[in-house]
């Protein structure tokens, strides 16, 4: 990842909290919801950077934290939990 | 709207090719949930930690960072290995458990006070190997080299290596089995050979089980 961005000391915990957004929008222990979820949050902080403000694509990725669980448990499908 | 889509194009691929990136450094942290129980809060600090390793190589070795990466990952696998097995880090049944998540807590914030932060904190990249890279481009749209790299490496199968590295990593771990990791009797800790006395202990560590 050094040849893909420029590390600073600082950029510890915000990777440890993106990393955990991924895993559980992804599904906790599924390695392929965690392939899937990491394309995802991908996808909407480009696009949230995008079209609405480059600061609050942690904002979107943060809501997709709580939002996917949240749908997940009222809707009718449960997320299929492969651990 | 016709203005914004080439736009919206670039940012939908680059958005793509991040989040292979990011689906691989959560990869790991599934992995270390799935195999170990551990909600491993030192992963971005080990993964920064790795990639000032790796700017290091760079800038005073030469040493090209997909060259470095194998190197860095054995270095770091050796450097966990004694202190995953003589820890409470090691797999339980139990469940995700406070206390281990505690220490990688502790790790984290050890890992990321030790990082050199005394002068003023200058962000470190590999410029130069960045820019003998060149980037691809198709019509309007332009790949980064190394993002391509990383989605090329997120798209292959990754199960003939996984199960080398560890073939355990999509079944449940009996942990009775993978408390000895050396395989030796005479290097194996001693406090795992203490729990081995009763079949019913060697499933919990030794914090976890009942007061007597």
């Amino acid at each position: 990842m050094i040849t893909i961005i420029p590390v600073t000391p600082f950029l510890a915990a915000e990777y440890t909290l993106l990393a955990f957004v991924i895993v559980i929008v992804g599904g906790l222990g599924s390695m392929t919801g965690a392939l899937l979820g990491g394309l995802l949050i991908g996808v909407s902080e480009a696009v949230a950077g995008l079209l609405l403000q480059p600061s609050l694509k942690s904002m979107v990725s943060f809501g997709m934290l709580i939002a996917g669980p949240a749908a997940a448990a009222a809707g009718p499908v449960r997320p299929r939990n492969s651990s | 709207m016709t203005s914004t889509s080439p736009l919206l194009a670039q940012a939908i691929t680059k958005g793509l090719l991040t989040g292979m990136v990011y689906g691989l450094m959560a990869l790991g942290l599934s992995v270390i949930f799935g195999v170990m129980r551990v909600v491993n809060f030192a992963h971005g600090e080990l993964m920064v930690v790795g990639m000032y390793l790796a700017w290091v190589a760079f800038e005073y070795l030469q040493v090209s960072p997909l060259l470095s990466l194998p190197v860095i990952a054995v270095l770091f696998f050796g450097a966990g290995l004694r202190p995953a097995a003589r820890a409470d880090l090691s797999p339980s049944s139990a469940g995700p458990s406070i206390s281990s998540s505690c220490c990688c807590w502790a790790i984290a914030i050890g890992a990321g006070q030790c990082l050199p932060r005394h002068r003023r904190p200058r962000s470190r990249a590999a410029s130069r190997w960045r820019r003998s890279s060149t980037p691809t481009s198709s019509g309007p749209l332009v790949f980064d080299a190394v993002r391509l790299h990383a989605a090329h490496g997120c798209c292959r199968d990754r199960r003939p290596a996984l199960a080398v590295l560890h073939p355990h990593a999509h079944r449940q771990v009996d942990p009775r089995r993978r408390r000895q990791p050396h395989g030796r009797a005479g290097r194996r800790p001693r406090r795992a050979a203490a729990l081995r006395l009763s079949p019913s202990a060697s499933v919990r560590p030794a914090w976890a089980r009942p007061v007597r």
